[in-house]
């Protein structure tokens, strides 16, 4: 129940990010993902340890201050089915014939997955639903905005239902067929639905507002984050 | 209104003309797309400012209609077909733009929690006040119903993190914020523990005291009677005005259908006095810097015919605590011994969560053919669904059925396995009628499993009989002395007489 608690909080925002401004929280997220994702995208461009483990570093630290220490475990064990999911394939590749890998590569490799993914994750604790929307109104979204705003607004109480039929569903099949619990998530999110069309049909869609773009704190996180993204000309 | 063009049609007949009301209703006819069946059948209605309307009716009712058809939700999402005319401020709904619409009426409906986009309270109160009034009439409006519902200090909570009366707190407010004459509430009880349920019917005062126009739909309606300018039951899609007297006279109630039964519907044998369950000096919190949420309990089941309840307010730990007994938390400290002899089966509060099958005959096989023969569980199946009144084909989905028969398919599939079962039961007794809940309690007293249910209100749990009883208060387990509720006893009777 705490983990899913947790792993919950890991998409919702953080009352710590409204000190932001919108360009601050969006260029964060943005400049690590892309310096951490350049071998990927190019691939003769190599990223040194070094600046792996500063850009992971500095997610943590702002991660940390963001959600706090105990919700920043939660966003680990979500990274941590990406580093499973990567550690997997790497083994399944030697197996179907692949050069094995330097164990260093490896986890080396491992590490950046990690920053990127975390990077990712930070874009849910520093962006409200309101930004979001507004991001996806300004690139002519407007339709996904509302799916959105609606499917992000019923995520926690789909996971206060996912534990009642996890549990439910353990018990009565008793190991097995675990996976039929998605039965039920899916018929009460179907149900719920209704309710959502309801709601919107007497309120309608809250309009979005114009957030803050700058504040006087960015400097505070977004120095360091451009010098992290950067490491790499100043390294290599 | 769309005309009927065949001879079913209703004839509108004479109902006073009363334009000035809020909210009339005139001979109201309604049935959806998918049946030729009226499920509204001439139904009037008039209510003034400052009135409080309470419609209680039996599940199938046409509750839930009437109130999509007093917003037109009916018509505009569900596509139905509606005769008849329902007035809001003196005019016709259709001849409604959706914004006027919206400051005319509003509704809180009983899943609360799709009411909010933002999840932080205060975005989402303010932006939607501001989208209504622009930004400096939006700006004193919330702050005026932020005042008046006292909603301060959950302004900065996100919405999902509300106990059940703040949560519908919240709701109300947000309806407000419209500032209609005419306000909706479908169901403002459900999921509320006895605290939510007195904030409720402040809010119902303070909605009064402002003139609004109010009508209630709800189940648990013996509460709210004395708010009640007038009750109406809706029976087979006719409404029908009732005497408060009527709900409420003290009459000499039989209690028979709360003593326990002899009959043993399980298939299981287990001794007598044999400890099943212990619960020994169990501590327990979510993290380590949140405060105790179970503070040493012990708890046992030693026989097979104990039942144990389990009585708290929202948050107290009851749910924590049969999550733990299931297995699925670990105590922080002490242990939880379960006997190897006995399964256990969790039934969630939600009870749709339970099944996983697209069939109740597939939920009996899947459930109890582990421990007994297909063709004899389902043969068992079948007999406990018909002793409890279940009467749908075992190829029924069981995300169709009523909240009241999927309550009972689901004791029923958890009971096929053998008595030898503990069944953890988390407020059964959520979104039934008064007299669905005598029917449950009856139906679990008589049942040969050992039980452990939780109960949030005091009405219901004096119908659990016999039981051990608790109160659970700050992490710790107390004896609770129950006395039977004679005005529930008295409403569930009178519902049973009046086929709701």
């Amino acid at each position: 129940m705490s983990t899913l608690r947790d792993f919950a909080y890991v998409f919702i925002v953080s009352d710590k990010a409204e000190s932001f401004g919108l360009l601050t929280k969006v260029l964060i997220p943005v400049l690590l993902t892309l310096s951490l994702s350049l071998p990927y995208i190019f691939p003769g461009v190599k990223i040194s340890a070094v600046q792996t483990l500063v850009a992971l570093l500095y997610e943590v630290a702002i991660a940390v201050y963001l959600a706090g220490f105990r919700r920043f475990v939660g966003m680990l064990r979500f990274i941590g089915l990406f580093i499973l999911l990567g550690f997997t394939l790497n083994i399944v590749s030697v197996f179907m014939g692949a050069e094995p890998f330097d164990p260093i590569y490896i986890a080396l490799a491992t590490l950046r997955v990690v920053a990127v993914v975390l990077a990712i994750t930070l874009l849910f604790q520093m962006l409200s639903i309101s930004e979001i929307r507004y991001l996806l109104l300004k690139l002519k979204l407007k339709y996904y905005s509302e799916v959105f705003a609606v499917a992000m607004a019923q995520l926690p109480s789909t996971f206060i239902s996912f534990s009642e039929a996890y549990i439910a569903a353990k018990l009565k099949l008793g190991g097995r067929s675990i996976a039929s619990l998605i039965k039920p998530l899916v018929v009460e999110s179907i149900l719920n639905s209704r309710y959502v069309a309801e709601a919107l049909y007497m309120h309608g869609l809250p309009p979005v507002a114009r957030p803050r773009l700058l504040s006087p704190l960015d400097p505070v996180l977004l120095v360091p984050a451009v010098v992290v993204s950067l490491l790499h000309l100043m390294v290599t | 209104m769309n005309k009927m063009a065949d001879n079913t049609s209703p004839i509108i007949s004479g109902v006073r003309d009363d334009s000035t009301r809020p909210l009339v209703v005139k001979n109201l006819w309604f049935r959806y797309p998918t049946s030729s069946n009226w499920v509204l059948r001439g139904v009037n209605l008039s209510v003034g400012p400052g009135e409080v309307v309470l419609i209680v009716g039996a599940s199938g009712s046409g509750k839930t209609t009437l109130l999509r058809s007093l917003t037109g939700v009916g018509s505009w999402i569900y596509r139905g077909e509606a005769v008849g005319e329902v007035l809001l401020g003196g005019r016709r709904i259709e001849e409604l733009a959706i914004e006027d619409l919206r400051r005319l009426v509003q509704v809180v409906n009983q899943n609360v929690y799709t009411h909010f986009i933002e999840h932080v309270v205060k975005s989402d109160l303010y932006n939607t006040s501001i989208a209504i009034h622009g930004v400096d009439r939006g700006r004193k409006m919330f702050w005026k119903v932020v005042n008046i519902f006292k909603l301060e200090k959950l302004l900065k909570k996100k919405f999902f993190e509300l106990s059940g009366g703040q949560l519908r707190r919240a709701a109300i407010a947000k309806a407000m914020l419209w500032d209609p004459s005419v306000v909706i509430l479908d169901e403002p009880l459900m999921w509320l523990d006895d605290e939510g349920l007195e904030e409720v019917r402040e809010l119902i005062t303070t909605l009064k005291s402002m003139g609004k126009s109010i009508v209630i739909f709800e189940h648990r309606f013996v509460s709210l009677l004395k708010l009640a300018s007038s009750v109406y039951l809706l029976k087979s899609g006719v409404l029908k005005m009732m005497n408060h007297e009527q709900l409420r006279y003290p009459r000499d109630i039989s209690l028979k259908v709360l003593v326990k039964s002899d009959e043993d519907t399980g298939v299981g044998s287990l001794d007598s006095y044999v400890e099943l369950l212990g619960v020994r000096d169990v501590w327990f919190k979510y993290d380590r810097s949140e405060d105790w949420l179970l503070k040493g309990v012990n708890l046992t089941a030693s026989s097979r015919n104990s039942t144990i309840a389990i009585y708290g307010l929202n948050g107290s730990g009851k749910s924590t605590l049969l999550k733990l007994i299931a297995g699925y938390l670990s105590p922080s400290k002490g242990r939880i011994e379960r006997s190897s002899r006995i399964k256990t089966i969790y039934i969630p509060q939600n009870i749709y969560l339970f099944f996983t099958e697209e069939s109740l005959k597939r939920e009996f096989e899947v459930t109890c053919s582990k421990y007994l023969e297909r063709e004899i569980c389902l043969e068992i199946g079948v007999k406990k669904l018909r002793s409890l009144g279940v009467d749908v084909e075992l190829d029924a989905s069981p995300f169709n059925l009523s909240w009241g028969q999927a309550v009972r398919a689901a004791i029923s599939i958890a009971t096929s396995v053998g008595s030898d079962t503990i069944l953890l039961l988390d407020e059964p007794f959520t979104g039934l009628t008064y007299a669905d809940r005598l029917s449950l309690a009856s139906l679990l007293n008589s049942i040969n499993s050992p039980k452990v249910i939780t109960v949030s209100n005091r009405e219901t749990i004096s119908l659990i009989q016999p039981a051990k009883i608790y109160e659970i208060r700050s992490g710790l387990l107390f004896d609770f002395n129950s006395e039977v509720d004679l005005e529930v006893i008295t409403a569930a009777e009178k519902c049973r007489e009046l086929g709701m």
